[in-house]
C-alpha cells in the first residue's frame, strides 16, 4: 500500500499512465479533485486556485502572497486526501511537498518535445512553430512556479525515485514499472511513515488557517507536537501563539503547539 | 537482443549494477577493463584514458583528452555493436544517440549515503562532503558538455533514471533486466544499421584525429563522409591523406571528404 506522486511534463502522456496506474492498482486517481475540494473548503473560485498553480508568479505576486495563500490550501486538501492511502496524484508539486515521506513513490514522466509537439498540434489545433513555443512557455512557467515556492528545479532527476522517458516506452509498459516499484517493501506504509503522513497533514492544515492573516509563518509538525515559526518579533509570536492555540483545540491530533519567533525553520517545514 | 548503457553519479555503483545486470541475463559486460586493451592497441598510458573519462584535467590539453576519448568510443562501440551487452564507465551513454535498441539508464545514488561514506573516509564533516559531492556533480555535467556537447545530469539524456535513495540495488538489476524486455528495445535491422555506422565512424574518426582534431565523420553503409575544415588551397592533399587513412580501416569501401570553412 503506497502512494505514487506523478510529476509529469506538460503533453507528456503523464495523465494516461497515471490514470492506468491507479487502475491497475486499484487506488484511487486524484489531480483534480484536490483543486474542488479546496476551492469548496476555502471559498476560493477553482479558476483562482488553477491559475496559482499553474502560472509562475510575478514581480508583484510576490510580495502580496496571494499565490502562498492559494498554494497553502490546495496542499491542505492534498495532504488530507493522501492520508486515506492508496492514492495515486498527478498534479503540480505533489512530489516535493511529500519529498520526507518514505511510502510515497515519486515518479516523473517527461516525453521528448517531438512527440509532446506532435501532440499539441493535434489538440490544441496549432502549427508546428506555434506548438514549439506553447510547449517552450508552459515549461518555463512551471519551472519558475517550482523554483520559486520550493527552490527546486523540477527537471531535476534527483528529486524522483523513477523517471520515465515516454515514448521510448509503451504506455503500458510504464504503467507496468511504476506498479512493481509501487509494490516494493520501502514503499509500504508503516506506522512511522504513516505518522510522517499526518504530521504533514497536521502542518499543512494549520498553515492554510493562518495564511491569510500570517502568511510568513512556517509550520511542522512531529508526533502531534506543532511547531511554527515565524519571523517577526516575541510580542507578535505570543500572539500567534494564541491564535494557533485557539485553532488546535478544535483540530484532532494536536497534542502541543510552540510559536518561535525569528528562528529558522526546518527543511520539512510547510 | 539488446544493448544497456548504464551511468551513474557513482561509479562503484554503476560498476557493481552492470555486473549484476550482465549477469541476469546472460549477457557480456564491458567496463573500464577495456581500457587495458585501448591502451595496448594506441601505446597510451592507461591512466591517462582514465583521466580523460574521469575529468577535465589540467594536465591533459584538450586535444589530447578528444584523441584519447576518440579511442575509448572507437573501442567500446566495438563491443556493443556486436549486442547482448552491458556497457557501464565507458561515457557510452554521451555518444551513442538515435539507437532504439540501446536502453539507456542512469542510477543515481543515495546522496544522504554517499556524502556520510565520503564524511567517513575523508574524515570530515557531512556538509563538507556534501559540497564536494554538489562540486563533483557539477564538474561532470560539465565535463560531458564539454568533450561530448551533452549534459550528462539532465533526464532527456537516458530511458530510465532510477535512485538508489529508496530502491535496492536488487530491486533496480531486476527492473533493467525486464525493461531488456520490452518491444521498444528488441534490436531492428535499421537500429542495428544505426549503431553500425556510429562504430565504424568512430574508428575512423580515431584514426584521423591525431592529424585532423576537427574532423567530423559519420558513415553510411561502407561510405565513411569526413567533414574537415581546411583552405582551398590544401584541400585536395588533406583529402588524399584522409583517403588514404580511412580507407585502409576494415569496412570502408568509400571515403568522401568535404572542406568546411
Amino acid at each position: 500500500m503506497a502512494i505514487v506522486s506523478i510529476s509529469r511534463g506538460s503533453y507528456s502522456q503523464g495523465k494516461a499512465v497515471a490514470e492506468k496506474v491507479a487502475e491497475r492498482l486499484g487506488y484511487e486517481c486524484l489531480s483534480r479533485d484536490v483543486l474542488l475540494q479546496a476551492s469548496d473548503q476555502f471559498n476560493i473560485p477553482e479558476i483562482t486556485l488553477e491559475h496559482a498553480i499553474k502560472d509562475a508568479p510575478s514581480i508583484l505576486e510576490r510580495f502580496s502572497h496571494g499565490r502562498q495563500r492559494y498554494v497553502a490550501y490546495i496542499q491542505s486538501a492534498l495532504t488530507r486526501n493522501l492520508c486515506r492511502d492508496n492514492v495515486v496524484y498527478h498534479g503540480l508539486a505533489g512530489h516535493v511537498l511529500l519529498k520526507n515521506v518514505s511510502h510515497v513513490l515519486k515518479v516523473r514522466i517527461i516525453a521528448d518535445m517531438g512527440l509532446r509537439v506532435a501532440i499539441v498540434m493535434k489538440r490544441e489545433k496549432l502549427g508546428q512553430k506555434e506548438a514549439r513555443s506553447y510547449i517552450a512557455k508552459l515549461d518555463s512557467e512551471r519551472r519558475k512556479w517550482t523554483r520559486s515556492l520550493y527552490g527546486v528545479d523540477p527537471w531535476d532527476p534527483t528529486l524522483y525515485d523513477l523517471l520515465l522517458n515516454l515514448p521510448r516506452f509503451e504506455v503500458n509498459d510504464a504503467v507496468e514499472l511504476i506498479c512493481r516499484s509501487a509494490e516494493m517493501k520501502q514503499f509500504k506504509t508503516t506506522p512511522e511513515s504513516n505518522k510522517e503522513m499526518e504530521d504533514l497533514a497536521l502542518a499543512c492544515q494549520i498553515k492554510a488557517a493562518v495564511v491569510e492573516k500570517h502568511p510568513d509563518v512556517f509550520v511542522a509538525s512531529k508526533y502531534g507536537n506543532v511547531l511554527v515559526y515565524c519571523t517577526e518579533g516575541d510580542r507578535h509570536a505570543r500572539k500567534l501563539k494564541a491564535i494557533i492555540g485557539e485553532l488546535c483545540s478544535t483540530i484532532e491530533g494536536v497534542n502541543n503547539v510552540e510559536v518561535h519567533a525569528g528562528v529558522t525553520p526546518p527543511a520539512n517545514a510547510v | 537482443m539488446t544493448a544497456i548503457i548504464i551511468s551513474s553519479d557513482d561509479h562503484d555503483a554503476c560498476e557493481e549494477i552492470a555486473a549484476q545486470v550482465a549477469e541476469a541475463l546472460g549477457y557480456r559486460c564491458v567496463g573500464r577493463s577495456l581500457l587495458k586493451e585501448v591502451a595496448a592497441r594506441h601505446k597510451v598510458p592507461q591512466e591517462k584514458l582514465v583521466r580523460a573519462l574521469d575529468r577535465s584535467s589540467v594536465r591533459i590539453t584538450s586535444k589530447s583528452r578528444n584523441l584519447l576519448l576518440a579511442y575509448v568510443q572507437a573501442a567500446t562501440l566495438e563491443q556493443i555493436v556486436e549486442d547482448d551487452v552491458v556497457c557501464a564507465g565507458l561515457a557510452a551513454h554521451l555518444y551513442i544517440k538515435d539507437v532504439s535498441h540501446v536502453l539507456m539508464v542512469r542510477v543515481l545514488s543515495d546522496a544522504d549515503a554517499r556524502v556520510s561514506r565520503l564524511a567517513r573516509q575523508k574524515k570530515i564533516t557531512p556538509r563538507k562532503a556534501k559540497k564536494i559531492v554538489e562540486r563533483e556533480r557539477a564538474h561532470r555535467a560539465r565535463w560531458s558538455v564539454e568533450t561530448f556537447g551533452v549534459d550528462e545530469t539532465a533526464a532527456s539524456v537516458y530511458d530510465m533514471v532510477i535512485s538508489l535513495g529508496q530502491i535496492e540495488t536488487d530491486k533496480v538489476v531486476e527492473v533493467i533486466r525486464d525493461m531488456a524486455g520490452y518491444r521498444k528495445f528488441q534490436r531492428m535491422t535499421y537500429s542495428r544499421k544505426c549503431l553500425q555506422d556510429l562504430a565504424l565512424a568512430s574508428k575512423v574518426r580515431a584514426a584521423l584525429l591525431s592529424r585532423f582534431p576537427g574532423a567530423r565523420v559519420k558513415a553510411d553503409g561502407e561510405t565513411a563522409i569526413v567533414h574537415v575544415k581546411c583552405s582551398k588551397r590544401q584541400k585536395l592533399k588533406i583529402a588524399e591523406t584522409i583517403k588514404q587513412t580511412a580507407g585502409e580501416i576494415p569496412g570502408v569501401s568509400l571515403v568522401e571528404v568535404h572542406a568546411v570553412k
